[in-house]
């Protein structure tokens, strides 16, 4: 009898070193993975693109906003108001508390809303975002553009040969930043019908596909053509493609 | 670990033994971030014990991070102040952190790489210690995410300092003066390598720089010259002609690595900036094991960069002027150059006028009052 109680007082122990079982409320995981002809890439890896251009990806950072968890079709939760993903700094995954209960998807949106971005309001500072808020200027991993479009929303960089090259090193820069409320995107709905218990943790995986960046059904991005957009004006029509196709890059596991 | 027992008693006496080890194994593996069995930890920490000092910073920087457990004291400041100009943590008593990073040089030195305490030559450029409290990485390579543990290294280096902890923390625990301000910092007399880490840190963190002349046109009623103001626009302008390169705007292209914010004026990211095609020092890529970020190291903050010659990691170029003129060149392609470096072969083009007025633009960046302030001179 006493021997049992012991084992069960080491085991009380064991249970009670891990923080996740003593809360009673579940968590939900999102998880962002740069892919690349249906594999995971790997920042660096030369690769050939839709066009056949090799190319390679030095990295990706984007804000994501008004992330959403829906108890129903037009029901749900504000997980968040903004956050930020940043592949090469390994900053690739969300964590959030959510109450046990039943939920039928996910959505948000790809960049900064006009009322976080500063747009219209002279009075805007990015200092009135403190450290370790993604939007403040210690981290936000140089994603601001204080004179000219705000934030960026999502930053697209690496290097390509238009010639197939299999060397290590590819001779020409991309570089595709998008921003401003024109370029705002909505993302998603993505639909998962979960039964959450509580303490029980729910994963949202999403894909970024780099294939669609460059080309969907709809708009291309041919690096022949344009290499950079940084919001300039009269680049728009690239910067339209570009954020359509960024939005459609993502893709539920 | 549980033998068959001989007999009840003994097996009740055994099982004891272990349960009670298991218990303190377990809770051992309960408790986080230990450090390493080199540093000497002994102290208790005591909850409120100095005298709480209100942070000031500029209206336009951003709230900082400072940690929970090591908050601001006007006792622990003067301590780590003391600490920081202290030649005792060297071996043989001839350096301290100050050597290094020296107020006139906007706490870096103005030698390539920096002399340790037996005249060899430490491997990388000596950073300027402007605006911690803001920094999020630490060290040319990102090694340390904390201020407080980047200053766990220096003191034990072979070539900066030489001294084990063990040694630092007997020669301060035995000058009795210093007893006395540990005990006003920290509530006790007691030194550890913690205590004294964390006093440095809050010394550190009151190192804030935004009073340059830029601040006072940008953030005031100054203004700046004509040249720093054509520099400024440059240095925010995207490089490359617009009839070559779409969204070309001829210029320096500084901004988007050190910062489109104009406070802190780095991205706190790592990047290859074009220095080398064949790597001597492979930066980032020693701490995360990627070929791909080989070559790559800490944007370094402009503030104060004027006094902080000569520049780059390894101090290879002695003004300012080479550095734009790096930039200008387009710099040396390699295997994990960064895509914002995008004019190798062709450049950016500016003129001799435009690297003036950049170099103009930079010079204003200089922060007499921070690198004069008397709260942060050598006390001893």
């Amino acid at each position: 009898m006493k021997r049992v109680f012991i084992l069960v007082l080491i085991a009380g122990l064991a249970i009670s070193c891990d923080d996740d079982e003593a809360n009673p409320n579940s968590k939900l995981f999102m998880t962002f993975d740069p892919r690349f002809g249906g594999d995971d890439l790997q920042m660096g890896e030369t690769h050939t693109n839709v066009h056949g251009y090799s190319f390679n990806v030095s990295d990706i950072k984007f804000y994501l906003s008004n992330i959403r968890l829906y108890t129903s079709v037009d029901d749900y939760v504000q997980l968040s108001d903004i956050e930020l993903i940043a592949m090469q700094d390994n900053q690739r995954s969300l964590e959030f508390v959510i109450p046990g209960g039943d939920y039928v998807g996910l959505s948000y949106d790809l960049g900064v809303p006009s009322a976080m971005n500063g747009t219209n309001d002279p009075d805007f500072s990015i200092s009135q975002y403190p450290a370790g808020h993604p939007l403040s200027e210690v981290t936000s991993a140089g994603m601001y553009w204080q004179w000219s479009s705000g934030y960026r929303f999502f930053s697209f960089d690496g290097r390509f040969d238009l010639e197939p090259n299999t060397d290590e090193f590819l001779p020409t820069p991309f570089a595709f930043h998008t921003g401003t409320d024109t370029l705002f995107r909505k993302v998603g709905f993505f639909e998962k019908q979960i039964d959450v218990d509580a303490g029980e943790n729910v994963l949202f995986a999403f894909a970024v596909d780099v294939d669609s960046i460059f080309t969907t059904a709809a708009d291309t991005i041919d690096l022949a053509e344009v290499t950079s957009f940084h919001g300039s004006e009269t680049q728009m029509e690239t910067g339209i493609k570009l954020a359509n196709n960024m939005s459609k890059a993502f893709v539920k596991k | 670990m549980i033998r068959v027992p001989a007999s009840y008693e003994s097996f009740y006496r055994i099982s004891t033994t272990s349960v009670l080890l298991g218990l303190v194994l377990l809770l051992a593996a309960c408790k986080k971030d230990e450090p390493s069995s080199e540093v000497n930890v002994l102290c208790e920490s005591i909850p409120d014990a100095g005298t709480p000092y209100e942070f000031e910073k500029p209206f336009f920087f951003p709230e900082p991070i400072i940690p929970a457990d090591n908050p601001f004291t006007e006792e622990g400041i003067e301590l780590g102040r003391h600490l920081f100009w202290e030649k005792k943590l060297s071996r043989n008593n001839v350096v301290s952190c100050g050597s290094c990073h020296f107020p006139s040089a906007s706490f870096s030195d103005n030698v390539p790489k920096s002399v340790g305490l037996y005249g060899d030559l430490t491997r990388r450029n000596s950073m300027a210690l402007v605006n911690m409290a803001w920094n999020s990485n630490f060290f040319w390579d990102g090694r340390a995410r904390t201020l407080e543990e980047q200053l766990l290294e220096p003191i034990e280096n072979p070539i900066e300092m030489d001294l084990s902890w063990r040694e630092a923390v007997d020669r301060i625990a035995g000058d009795s003066a210093y007893q006395e301000m540990f005990n006003a910092a920290f509530g006790t007399p007691c030194v550890d390598s913690v205590r004294i880490t964390y006093a440095m840190a809050q010394f550190i963190r009151t190192m804030v720089s935004g009073n340059s002349e830029f601040d006072q046109a940008q953030y005031g009623p100054g203004q700046l010259s004509l040249s720093a103001q054509n520099g400024l626009f440059l240095f925010l302008a995207e490089g490359g002609d617009p009839n070559v390169f779409p969204g070309g705007q001829n210029g320096g292209d500084c901004f988007h690595c050190h910062g489109g914010a104009l406070v802190l004026f780095t991205d706190q990211q790592f990047h290859n900036n074009g220095l080398d095609s064949i790597f001597t020092d492979l930066g980032r890529a020693e701490v995360n094991g990627s070929p791909f970020s080989e070559g790559q190291f800490k944007t370094p903050t402009l503030r104060n960069i004027a006094l902080s010659a000569p520049y780059m990691h390894d101090g290879r170029f002695e003004t300012l002027r080479e550095v734009v003129e790096h930039y200008n060149s387009g710099g040396h392609p390699s295997t994990t150059i960064d895509p914002l470096m995008k004019f190798q072969g062709v450049g950016l083009g500016l003129s001799d006028q435009d690297i003036d007025d950049l170099v103009a633009f930079l010079e204003t960046l200089t922060d007499e009052e921070f690198v004069n302030n008397p709260d942060f001179q050598d006390p001893h």
